[in-house]
C-alpha cells in the first residue's frame, strides 16, 4: 500500500492535460511509443475530435525513483460542468490531484470549482504550470493566481511541457513525494466507491473501482450498497493500456469488475461495492443519483424509424445510465421521446452519438429545465414539457430551478458580462479580483437561461476570455409563460417554450426572425407567429419562391448545377413536414443561437 | 456529330459579374497560342470528323489579332477538315466590331457572330462596367450586317436593376435586325466584385416578382417579333437556334480547349485547369464519369431547359424505373400549370422556366443513403 499512489488531473479545456497524461504514459513505459497517439486515453471518436474528455478513464503505470517501485493510478476525468458529480466521484477516489494551469491563460473558472473539491477532499495539490514552451507563457503572473489560490509556497510550483517533455520527469518525482499513500484498513470488510463504467458489448459492463478498506477477491459474492444488487466477481483486474486480470486486488487498488451486469443503470457512480458475506457497515459517504438537468425531446426526421430510434437509445443508455428517456408524442413531430441530459454538452454529445453510431437522423427541440407547477386541485407536478404546463387558470404558481454561477473573465469584460448575466435574470452575488486583471463574479440566475444561447453570447461578450461553471440551488418562483410558435397559423408543439413574462416580446421578436433565416422559401407565403395563450406577440413572413431559375446553363455549368441541384433535393429529404411547411432540423434549435 | 469549343482566356478588363476564367495580361497570348496548338494536337482524335460546330469563346476572342485568329483556325482545320457546312461563332465586343476585324473573320469562315452588347440603355451599361458604349454595339452590329454576316446573335442582361424602360430597350433590340437574342438574368456568382458588392448591401438586385415581370415581358415581345424561346435563356428566329449550344443541352460530345474549358463525350465530363501559365507548361485536368444518376439528372437539367423539353420515349428505354418515377413525380407539376407532356415529350411551361431548379431538383434521382 505504500507504494501506490493514486491521482487525478484538474485541468480546464484546452490546458494540455491530455497532452501531459500522454508523457506520463510514455515515460514510464506504459504506452510504446509506437502505439502512443494523441489523447490516448480518449478513446471516443468525439473525444478526440473536441479534444474533451467524457468518460473517466483510468490508468495503472509503474516507475521507480529512489531505488523503489511504485504503482502510479491516474483517474483522468472530464472536465465539462455537465459531468461534476462523475469528476467528484473521481476526486474522491485519490490522494492527490495534479492541478494543470496553462501558462499563457492563468486559471479558469471550471479549474477552481473542481480543485475545491479536491481540496474539501482533502487531496494534495501539486501545481504544474504547462506550455511552457509557449513564449507567451507568463509563469510569474500565473504563479501569483495558484499561490494566491491555494496558499501554497512559490517553489513547489512545477513548471512542464506536454508538447516537448519538458519537466516530466519532475511531476513523477513530485507524485511519488508528495501525494501521500493510501490509507486503510486492510482487513476490515470490504469497502470500494464505483467512480466509472464502460459498456463492452462482449462483457456487459466493466465497472471501475477503488478500495478504501479490506481486499476483493476473483468469484467473490459482492453487492452494490446503494442498488442493493448482488453479484459474483466474474473477473476483476487492474487497468494498463490493455486490462489485466488479477486474482485478488487489496485496499488502494483501482481496478476494474466485471460480474455480467447487462444494464449500466446497475452501475451507478459513486455506489459501494462490498462483500455479501461481512458487509462493511457504512458505505461511501457522497453517493448521489444523478438528476437529468436540462430535457428535449428527440424525434426521428423520418417516422417509420421510431422503433429505430428506440433501439439505439437503449444501446446509447447501456453505456451511458446518465440518459433517460421516456417515450413522447408531438402533434407536429409523431412520435418519439422525451430525453433528460445532465447538461447542454451532454445533450449535444447524444445527439452527434445518435447520428455517427447509429446513423439515425434525428430532429432534436428546444431544450427545457424541470419545472415544479403548483396546481389549484392536484397539487404539485414536475413538468418536463412545455407543452404538460397545466393552463394558467389551473395554476396556483410555477417554480424553476436556480444556479450559482460562477464567471471568471479579464476585467476589461466585467462590464459585458454583468449585462449578460443581468439580462438573463441574474443577481450579482459576489465580485472577487483574483489578480488585478482577473476577476471572479458570481450570479444566481435561473438554469433556464443557460439553456438558451448562454454560452454563445459569453463567448462573444468575453471575446473568448470566459469561463464559467455553475451549481445548482433549488427552486424559486418565476412569473412564467408558455410561448408557442404557429407556422401559418398552426402551432408547432415541438417549439414552444416556458420563458419569463418579461422577455417575451423580445424572445418572441428573435425567435420569429430567426425561423425566418432558417426556414428555406416555399412556393407560398409563410407566416411565422409567436403567441402567449391567442394573443400573437409577434410575425415575421417568409416570402414565397417566385423565381428560381439559373440564367445560363453551357459545358461547365452543367456539372456544377446538377451538384448543387442534387444537394438541394437531399436536404429537403431531411426536413420535416409540418402543415405544408417544410421545416429544417436546425429550424427546431433556433431559439439556442439567437443573435 | 460532335462540336469544339476553344477558350480565349483575355480581357480587355473584368466585368464585375462575370467569373469566367480570363487574364487581361496579354504577354500570355504567344505562349498560350503554342499551347493550344499543343492540345488541338494531341486531343483532335476524342472527336469524330466531321465536326458540326466550332465555337471561340471567353475571356474575349475578339482581342486576337487576326494572324492569331487564322493560325488557330489552320490548326483546327489541319485536325479536324474543313467545311461550309460548319457552325463557326466567335464572342465578340462590340468594341471590337472594327472594318479589319470583321473582314478577317470573314476571311477565315467564320459565319456567326456573338455580341455582347448587354444592354441597349447608355444607363445600365454604365451600371454593368462595361468597356464600349451603346453607339458603338449599334455601329458595329451595322459594319457586320453589311460586310454580309447573316447570323448574328446578341446579349442582354436583365434584371439588373435599372431597367427603366424595359419595353423600349426591346424594341430597340428588335430594331437591330438580329437573328438570335440570348437574355440573361443577372446572377450573382461566388467571388465575383458583384457579389462582394450584393454581400455588402451596396448592390440590390430586383425583387422576384420583377424578375418574373421582365422575364415574361421580354417572352411575350420577343415572341411576338418572331423569335422562338427554344431554352430558357435563348430566342431564335426559325433555323437560327446556336447549334453549338444546343449541343450542350442534347448531349452531344463537344471538346473544349483551352485553360478552363470543359469537354463531355462518352458520358465523361472533363475539364481543364483555371490557370493559363500551367496550361502554357502542362495542361492539368480533372475528369468525371457520370454514373446512371448522374446521367439521368443531366437529361433531366437539360432537357428541360429547352422547348423540346425532356424525350421520354428514349429517357425511359435508358432508365426505366428512374423515368416512371419521375413522371409520377411530374403530374404535381403538370396540376400546377408549371409542366406540360404531350407527344411523349415533358416541357416546363412558361411559368414553370421560371421555377426550373427548383421543378429539376424535385424530379431528380436520388440515392438513399
Amino acid at each position: 500500500m505504500e507504494n501506490i499512489r493514486n491521482f487525478c488531473i484538474i485541468a480546464h479545456i484546452d490546458h494540455g492535460k491530455s497532452t501531459l497524461a500522454d508523457r506520463l504514459l510514455q515515460t514510464t513505459g506504459t504506452v510504446s511509443d509506437r502505439d502512443l497517439q494523441e489523447q490516448t486515453l480518449d478513446d471516443m471518436d468525439i473525444e478526440r475530435e473536441r479534444g474533451i474528455t467524457i468518460k473517466s478513464h483510468a490508468i495503472q503505470m509503474n516507475h521507480s525513483e529512489g531505488g523503489k517501485d511504485y504503482v502510479l493510478n491516474l483517474i483522468d476525468t472530464p472536465g465539462h460542468v455537465d459531468f461534476s458529480y462523475e469528476v467528484s466521484r473521481s476526486i474522491a477516489a485519490c490522494e492527490g490531484a495534479l492541478l494543470i494551469v496553462d501558462a499563457t491563460q492563468g486559471i479558469q473558472a471550471q479549474t477552481i470549482s473542481n480543485l475545491y473539491l479536491a481540496i474539501e477532499n482533502d487531496l494534495e495539490i501539486i501545481p504544474v504550470l504547462n506550455k511552457m514552451d509557449l513564449p507567451s507563457a507568463m509563469p510569474e503572473e500565473v504563479k501569483d493566481q495558484i499561490e494566491e489560490l491555494i496558499g501554497c509556497d512559490r517553489e513547489d510550483i512545477l513548471e512542464a511541457s506536454g508538447k516537448t517533455g519538458y519537466g516530466v520527469d519532475s511531476v513523477l518525482t513530485a507524485i511519488i513525494n508528495r501525494v501521500p499513500a493510501p490509507t486503510g484498513d486492510k482487513d476490515a470488510p470490504l469497502r470500494a466507491m464505483i467512480f466509472d463504467s464502460v459498456f463492452n458489448p462482449f462483457r456487459g459492463i466493466i465497472a471501475y473501482f477503488r478500495i478504501f478498506s479490506g481486499s476483493i477477491a476473483k468469484n467473490n459474492k459482492v453487492k452494490f450498497m446503494n442498488t442493493g444488487k448482488e453479484y459474483i466477481a466474474d473477473e476483476i483486474g487492474v487497468l494498463r493500456m490493455k486490462p489485466e486480470k488479477r486474482n485478488s486486488l487489496h485496499t488502494g487498488d483501482v481496478g476494474y469488475i466485471i460480474s455480467g451486469i447487462k444494464q449500466a443503470r446497475e452501475v451507478k457512480v459513486g455506489d459501494t461495492i462490498t462483500h455479501l458475506h461481512r458487509p462493511t457497515p457504512q458505505a461511501i459517504q457522497g453517493f448521489e443519483d444523478v438528476k437529468p438537468m436540462v430535457f428535449a425531446g428527440i424525434y426521428p426526421v423520418d417516422t417509420d424509424e421510431y422503433e429505430e430510434l428506440r433501439d439505439s437509445m437503449e444501446k446509447l443508455q447501456l453505456n451511458d445510465a446518465s440518459l433517460t428517456f421516456e417515450p413522447e408524442s408531438s402533434a407536429a413531430l409523431g412520435f418519439g421521446f422525451r430525453c433528460g441530459f445532465l447538461g447542454m454538452l451532454h445533450m449535444e454529445i447524444i445527439q452527434e452519438r445518435l447520428e455517427r453510431e447509429f446513423d439515425m437522423t434525428v430532429i432534436t427541440t428546444v431544450p427545457n429545465v424541470s419545472y415544479k407547477a403548483y396546481t389549484k386541485k392536484t397539487g404539485l407536478i414536475e413538468v418536463h414539457n412545455p407543452s404538460d404546463l397545466p393552463e394558467p387558470t389551473l395554476l396556483d404558481s410555477v417554480e424553476e430551478p436556480y444556479i450559482n454561477a460562477q464567471i471568471i473573465t479579464k476585467s476589461d469584460f466585467i462590464g459585458q458580462v454583468m449585462s449578460l448575466c443581468i439580462e438573463k435574470r441574474g443577481v450579482l452575488k459576489n465580485q472577487v479580483y483574483l489578480t488585478t486583471n482577473r476577476v471572479e463574479i458570481t450570479f444566481e440566475m435561473p438554469l433556464a437561461e443557460i439553456v438558451f444561447d448562454f454560452y454563445d453570447r459569453l463567448k462573444s461578450v468575453s471575446k473568448g476570455y470566459a469561463s464559467f461553471d455553475y451549481s445548482p440551488i433549488g427552486y424559486k418562483q418565476s412569473d412564467l409563460v408558455k410561448m408557442d410558435i404557429l407556422l401559418n397559423g398552426d402551432q408547432v408543439d415541438a417549439l414552444s417554450a416556458l420563458i419569463h413574462k418579461d422577455n417575451a416580446y423580445s424572445l418572441g421578436k428573435k425567435i420569429c426572425e430567426k425561423l425566418r433565416q432558417l426556414i428555406p422559401r416555399q412556393q407560398f407565403d409563410i407566416a411565422i407567429q409567436a403567441a402567449l395563450g391567442a394573443k400573437i406577440i409577434s410575425r415575421e413572413t417568409v416570402k414565397a419562391l417566385r423565381k428560381d431559375v439559373t440564367a445560363k446553363c453551357y459545358g461547365g455549368d452543367i456539372s456544377r448545377k446538377r451538384k448543387l441541384l442534387e444537394k438541394q433535393k437531399k436536404g429537403k429529404k431531411k426536413m420535416r413536414q409540418i402543415g405544408n411547411v417544410e421545416v429544417p432540423q436546425s429550424a427546431f434549435l433556433a431559439v439556442l443561437k439567437l443573435d | 456529330m460532335a462540336g469544339l469549343y476553344i477558350h480565349i482566356p483575355f480581357c480587355h478588363k473584368a466585368c464585375p459579374y462575370c467569373d469566367f476564367y480570363f487574364l487581361t495580361n496579354q504577354k500570355w497570348k504567344a505562349p498560350f497560342i503554342e499551347a493550344l496548338e499543343g492540345e488541338i494536337h494531341d486531343r483532335a482524335e476524342e472527336l469524330e470528323i466531321p465536326i458540326e460546330s466550332i465555337y471561340f469563346g471567353g475571356g474575349t476572342p475578339s482581342m486576337l489579332v487576326p494572324e492569331e485568329m487564322a493560325r488557330i483556325l489552320e490548326c483546327i482545320e489541319g485536325h479536324f477538315g474543313r467545311s461550309n457546312e460548319i457552325e463557326l461563332t466567335i464572342e465578340a465586343n462590340p468594341e471590337d466590331l472594327s472594318e479589319k476585324n470583321l473582314e478577317s473573320w470573314k476571311q477565315c469562315g467564320i459565319n456567326r457572330l456573338s455580341i455582347g452588347v448587354q444592354t441597349l440603355n447608355e444607363e445600365k451599361l454604365k451600371g454593368l462596367g462595361r468597356n464600349h458604349k451603346v453607339q458603338d454595339s449599334i455601329e458595329g452590329l451595322e459594319r457586320a450586317q453589311r460586310l454580309g454576316f447573316g447570323n448574328i446573335s446578341v446579349d442582354l442582361i436583365f434584371a439588373t436593376g435599372d431597367e427603366k424602360d424595359l419595353d423600349s430597350e426591346l424594341d430597340d433590340y428588335l430594331r437591330l435586325d438580329v437573328q438570335h437574342i440570348s437574355a440573361y438574368g443577372l446572377t450573382v456568382e461566388e467571388g465575383t466584385p458583384l457579389a462582394r458588392l450584393v454581400g455588402k448591401g451596396r448592390k440590390t438586385l430586383v425583387e422576384d416578382d420583377e424578375y418574373r415581370r421582365q422575364f415574361l415581358l421580354i417572352h411575350e415581345k420577343l415572341e411576338s417579333a418572331g423569335f422562338g424561346h427554344y431554352e430558357i435563356s435563348n430566342y431564335a428566329k426559325d433555323g437560327f437556334e446556336s447549334r453549338h449550344n444546343s449541343s450542350y443541352w442534347n448531349r452531344k460530345a463537344y471538346l473544349g480547349l483551352g485553360p478552363s474549358a470543359h469537354s463531355y463525350r462518352n458520358n465523361s465530363r472533363r475539364w481543364n485547369e483555371s490557370n493559363l501559365p500551367n496550361y502554357c507548361k502542362q495542361i492539368q485536368f480533372e475528369e468525371e464519369a457520370l454514373s446512371a444518376r448522374d446521367q439521368f439528372n443531366e437529361a433531366i437539367m437539360t432537357g428541360l431547359r429547352q422547348k423540346r423539353g425532356v424525350d421520354l420515349a428514349e429517357l425511359s428505354e435508358r432508365f426505366p424505373a428512374a423515368t416512371k418515377s419521375m413522371i409520377e413525380q411530374s403530374e404535381g407539376f403538370i396540376q400546377d400549370n408549371l409542366m406540360e407532356k404531350n407527344d411523349n415529350f415533358l416541357r416546363l411551361s412558361l411559368e414553370g422556366m421560371l421555377m426550373s431548379d427548383h421543378i429539376c431538383s424535385e424530379l431528380f434521382w436520388i440515392d438513399e443513403d
